[in-house]
């Protein structure tokens, strides 16, 4: 019985020219946001590849001068963020964070960003990815497919024709919504994993994530799908639906998340970067100065270069590193507490971000793709981890102002990214899917309920 | 076949249907007349369980409709006032998914336009999309539906209502068909003079009651409309 | 014209009538009253901390002591970027671009800390300003007045006997146009009263800040998107077969507007004129540095060129080694000067492309000249850097040149003290005014004009050719 219902709701539904645009939109969008995406992801897999061979961030040219100094320190070392595992299907954080450190064996630049140069207006303006048509288009399109599950038919009197037959309401409605769901989700699903596949190198990791990115998708789908469901078993006319159903898209989609991050930015701000430059500026400021009047005083006494001998050349990095250590020492009390208050403020918004279907897909998705902020604070855990060892290598022989044999120069430490795994992120999105799953199946569970009680 | 059993449904303190009672045998064909309003719909909506009696029972070939839904909904079939079917797919279309839905056992192509023939429409009118019909002929498919299901029981709701004389005539005719194959027929209907050429008894309803129940033999034309006003001025 | 009144009141009445746009209508007053409120809110906060920061920061470049000049050039100083008060309005890219400056010797850095670095992934979906109330929202809310002005009467069947009555169509759109522009004042006037409460109880000290200019720019930026729209809205519904119809058409085209037309026209932007990668940029000029002779090459090189007598008179022989820094100084800056003016002449050109394609979306054209009048977008920031690479000029002029003119009787234990710090003023940012912000974005308000004419005319060109039944 479902599979005569089924095929004849096809039929009918795939007639209507509506239908047949909002399909043709939405391939379309699928198809221009995966080709965008994949170009960009292909460019960064062919910049990666150059840098990560290399180690460095000068390209080559000139051979490297020996001196411990000089190595350690103006020539550094690269610690570079591989692309993202599905980088092609969201760009997520990747355009606001940095893919790279320049490391240096100096404590007080040891981990120096590199600037994230992606144009202010592009990251203001949003991205037109794969995460993107979904989280906000695809509601939309469910909803201007389902907004008129039976109200006509009820309306004109075709439902009753097919309810004198041996056949449940409950069985018509699922057999629309089964044609409905897989209408949708199908290219939703298809289109951007099959061009993704034609694109990127499978890795190991692939396949388990785009498992976990087709399950969010289905799962989000399921949400706004058993939304509609709700709507239509309430009984109104299909323009009342259509009105109603738009302004939940409305609520949820965009009303909600930009009001709720309104409401985060003003009653729990982030703590002010520019107070904690201030603060670090006057904590550093004492040990700055008098290390520069130390440095100052060493130069007075050997006025030039030529002159200091390895001796002094070795006070020279002593008084150096000196300096550059209480500096340190100072910025790190700062810092500690700063670094603290943010993560509290940053916890109390994810908690929040309960309030809309939306933003908690939005969460899974980033996650899934590798562009969440979880990915880059993992890189910087794992770069800083690295500066600590290309330090311990390198200072004494900065202190001693030596200079590297080609063999200790060969042998210098090499960063090679870890990933933390597909546990972590499997941990991560547990609940997220979970919530949007029970979420669904409440929906879904009510609508049918309603439906029972539905006015022929 | 057709047997309302105390049948009775309020809408809060309205009484649309009040204790209505009777049996339609196989072959027998019972006209429901009364006013807009008189509770003919209603109580139609209850053997199609659209609407749960408030007590009594809605019986078809035996089976409470609303404890028995599916069953019962086998052995019947409907033919509203306005028989919307739908207008992308073809007649033969639409007969094929009402039919199967009905899960019955006609079920080839050859087998259905031979049935929509035996109603009246060509093999070639059969093809056409529904959007085109005429209300004469989107009623012809109805028909075809309930002769293709094997239905025993037919419930028609103002089945002539907007035919012209000739599809009004045609209607008459096949109700004569099916009521001689055995099938108990019950149809509300304002049309007095169908009443009496197609009817075999006639029960006329107000406010909700079954005030009226006589055999269409023992009545001449005038007498049907007499009795029927006179009910009305009350 | 009276029959216009006439027509125009009728609908005003029926839309007031209708318990949805009074709860729309209530919701969305509600929503710009938070907007403004909290944009206000952070607006000022960050406003102060900005200022306290550069205030304490002067205290800092005033009371290091005494040093050399050139460990002073080192030792740098920080410039804030001044908050716009109508920020709170429009915040623009303010979260997106660096708030401060740290301005040295040796390399011109890029702003620091993006707001947007802090943030959680969420804040991605968007926030809600004022701003985005009056570009966003409140479109939404005039396509739901004028989608069925006209396909809703003729479905209805009323619109013929309207027309059989003798009203002309000049005046049938005149009074449907002024019937869905009456509910609009409801909202848009209290909007207009709140906001510009708000922005003067917070309106900077100065006056000569161009707030004013500027405030009323964008309100005539808004109302202008606002009739374009009430346009659009009257012209499909005149040409719908359907009020359905018609709704589905202006819904797309404000989803469109709204929410593709933005990064679409940014992708679009970046594909014409790619800018590169962030390590491919820092590759690029480490690149160059690489191939310039080291600190001991470039020592000798001038010790032999002074030895042949080509600095005679200005350099004593202990002031190579500060000749050398300040030519390896001079080069490095001209390399980071070339590199961020053809990164930032970059950014322009893709500015430029988005702004072009905002042709055709007059949403897009309204959103680029809300952020230029409220101080927020890319050319203002570019002023600011701008402004903050002529002080650090400025600043290490001044310092270098002590040293220079000096220099010759010591090298790096010549210190200097307060009376050179002083030298230095403290760094003040004017803000353009609004003509400047105007002539920065003209295109923009050109292609917002436009479509304010060309939908007047489609408007009236669809009522004069529409079919009156259904």
């Amino acid at each position: 019985m479902i599979r005569l219902l089924v095929r004849h709701e096809w039929h009918v539904l795939t007639s209507h020219a509506v239908v047949q645009l909002v399909v043709f939109v939405f391939v379309s969008a699928l198809l221009a946001a995966t080709l965008l995406g994949v170009a960009r992801d292909v460019r960064e897999r062919a910049t990666a590849l150059v840098f990560s061979t290399s180690g460095e961030i000068g390209r080559g040219g000139r051979p490297p001068s020996l001196r411990a100094d000089a190595v350690a320190n103006e020539r550094g070392s690269l610690a570079l963020l591989p692309p993202a595992p599905l980088g092609a299907l969201a760009i997520g954080q990747s355009d606001v964070y940095s893919n790279y450190f320049k490391i240096t064996a100096r404590s007080l630049d040891g981990l120096v960003t590199g600037d994230q140069i992606e144009h202010p207006l592009q990251v203001a303006s949003g991205q037109f990815d794969v995460a993107f048509v979904i989280l906000f288009l695809y509601p939309l399109l469910i909803f201007a497919v389902s907004f008129d599950l039976t109200a006509s038919e009820r309306d004109r009197g075709t439902l009753r024709m097919v309810l004198s037959q041996p056949v449940r309401l409950r069985e018509v409605v699922a057999g629309r919504m089964i044609v409905r769901v897989v209408l949708l989700l199908v290219p939703a699903l298809v289109v951007p994993l099959v061009a993704g596949l034609i694109a990127a190198r499978v890795e190991p990791s692939y396949v388990e994530r785009a498992l976990a990115w087709s399950l969010a998708v289905a799962v989000y789908a399921a949400v706004w799908h058993g939304i509609a469901l709700i709507v239509n078993a309430g009984g109104r006319s299909a323009p009342a639906n259509a009105l109603v159903l738009a302004g939940i898209w409305l609520l949820l989609v965009v009303v909600g998340p930009s009001t709720v991050n309104l409401l985060i930015g003003t009653w729990y701000p982030m703590p002010s970067r520019v107070d904690a430059a201030v603060q670090a500026r006057s904590a550093t400021q004492e040990a700055s100065v008098q290390g520069s009047r130390e440095l100052g005083q060493f130069l007075q006494d050997h006025p030039t270069s030529g002159n200091v001998g390895q001796e002094g050349m070795r006070q020279f990095a002593l008084l150096q590193a000196q300096r550059d250590q209480r500096v340190a020492d100072r910025l790190q009390s700062v810092e500690a507490a700063f670094n603290d208050q943010l993560a509290r403020q940053q916890r109390l918004t994810s908690r929040l971000s309960v309030l809309s279907p939306t933003m908690i897909a939005q969460g899974v998705l980033l996650d899934v793709a590798g562009t969440s902020t979880h990915r880059f604070e993992h890189f910087r855990f794992e770069a800083a981890a690295f500066q600590r060892e290309w330090r311990a290598y390198f200072e004494p022989r900065v202190l001693d102002a030596a200079t590297l044999t080609p063999e200790e120069y060969a042998r210098a430490p090499v960063f090679t990214y870890q990933d933390e795994g597909t546990g972590a992120m499997r941990g991560r999105i547990l609940a997220p899917i979970a919530t949007l799953t029970v979420l669904a199946l409440l929906l879904w569970w009510a609508g049918f309920r309603r439906y029972e009680g539905y006015q022929l | 076949m057709i047997e309302a059993a105390d049948l009775c449904k309020s809408f809060g303190s309205n009484k649309a249907v009040d204790h209505v009672s009777w049996l339609i045998q196989p072959g027998e064909v019972f006209c429901l007349l009364g006013a807009n309003g008189a509770g003919k719909t209603t109580t139609i909506n209850m053997f199609l369980n659209f609407i749960q009696p408030t007590s009594g029972e809605a019986r078809i070939g035996g089976l409470n409709v609303a404890a028995h839904p599916v069953e019962t909904k086998k052995k019947l079939s409907y033919i509203p006032e306005m028989v919307t079917l739908y207008p992308t797919l073809s007649g033969l279309e639409n007969l094929r998914f009402f039919t199967r839905l009905a899960q019955a056992s006609v079920d080839s192509d050859v087998e259905l336009i031979t049935i929509l023939e035996q109603v009246g429409l060509t093999a070639d009118q059969a093809r056409r999309r529904v959007g085109e019909y005429s209300k004469g002929m989107r009623q012809k498919v109805g028909i075809a539906i309930t002769i293709a299901k094997g239905a025993s029981a037919l419930l028609l709701d103002e089945p002539t209502s907007g035919l012209d004389p000739k599809a009004s005539n045609d209607f008459s005719e096949l109700l004569t068909t099916l009521s001689v194959r055995g099938v108990a027929i019950l149809m509300a209907t304002h049309d007095l003079f169908r009443a009496k050429e197609s009817g075999t008894r006639v029960g006329i309803m107000k406010h909700g009651r079954l005030v009226e129940s006589i055999d269409t033999k023992r009545l001449g034309h005038s007498d049907l409309e007499q009795i029927y006003l006179r009910h009305m001025h009350d | 014209m009276r029959d216009a009144f006439t027509i125009a009141v009728k609908d005003a009445t029926e839309t007031w009538r209708d318990g949805r746009f009074r709860s729309a209508a209530g919701l969305l007053i509600l929503l710009i009253i938070a907007a403004v409120a909290g944009g206000v809110h952070n607006q000022s906060e960050i406003a102060r901390q900005h200022r306290d920061a550069q205030r304490a920061e002067r205290d800092v470049w005033l009371e290091k002591g005494d040093m050399n000049p050139h460990a002073a050039a080192h030792y740098g100083a920080f410039v804030f970027k001044p908050v716009q008060p109508l920020s709170a309005i429009d915040p623009g890219l303010d979260p997106f671009v660096g708030v401060f400056v740290f301005l040295e010797a040796h390399k011109q850095q890029l702003a620091r800390h993006r707001p947007i670095e802090d943030a959680t992934p969420t804040r991605r979906l968007g926030q809600l300003t004022p701003a985005s109330v009056a570009l966003v929202l409140l479109p939404l809310l005039i396509v739901s007045l004028t989608f069925s002005s006209f396909a809703g009467e003729r479905e209805h069947g009323t619109l013929r006997p309207l027309m059989a009555m003798g009203i002309s169509r000049r005046s049938l759109l005149t009074g449907k146009a002024l019937g869905a522009m009456l509910p609009l004042v409801a909202i848009i006037v209290p909007a207009v009263v709140i906001g510009a409460v708000f922005v003067w109880t917070n309106a900077p000290a100065d006056p000569e800040a161009p707030v004013a200019a500027r405030a009323v720019a964008m309100l005539a930026v808004y109302l202008a998107h606002a009739l374009i729209w009430v346009g659009l809205g009257l012209a499909v519904s005149a040409r719908a077969r359907t009020q359905g119809t018609a709704l589905i058409v202006l819904l797309a085209l404000w989803f469109l507007n709204a929410f593709v037309a933005p990064p679409l026209a940014m992708a679009t932007a970046k594909w014409i004129d790619p800018s590169p990668s962030a390590i491919e940029f820092a590759a690029s000029i480490q690149d160059e540095k690489d191939s310039w002779p080291t600190w001991d090459a470039r020592v000798e090189d001038l010790t032999t060129r002074f030895l042949d007598g080509e600095f005679a008179s200005t350099m004593a022989p202990s002031n190579v080694e500060v000749t050398a820094l300040l030519e390896s100084e001079a080069d490095e800056t001209a390399l980071y000067n070339r590199r961020f003016d053809a990164l930032f002449a970059q950014y322009a050109r893709q500015a430029h492309t988005f702004e072009r394609i905002g042709t055709l979306a007059p949403t897009l054209a309204a959103r680029s000249l809300s952020m230029a009048f409220a101080g927020t977008d890319e050319a203002h920031d570019r002023q600011f850097s701008a402004a903050a690479s002529a002080y650090r000029t400025q600043m290490l002029t001044t310092l270098n040149g002590e040293l220079a003119a000096y220099g010759q009787f010591n090298t790096f234990d010549y210190t200097r003290g307060r009376d050179l710090w002083e030298k230095v003023p403290p760094f003040d940012y004017e803000v353009p005014s609004a003509a400047w912000a105007l002539s920065s974005r003209a295109w923009s308000a050109i292609v917002l004009a436009g479509w304010l004419v060309t939908v007047s005319i489609a408007a009236a060109w669809s009522v004069v050719s529409m079919k009156v039944g259904p």
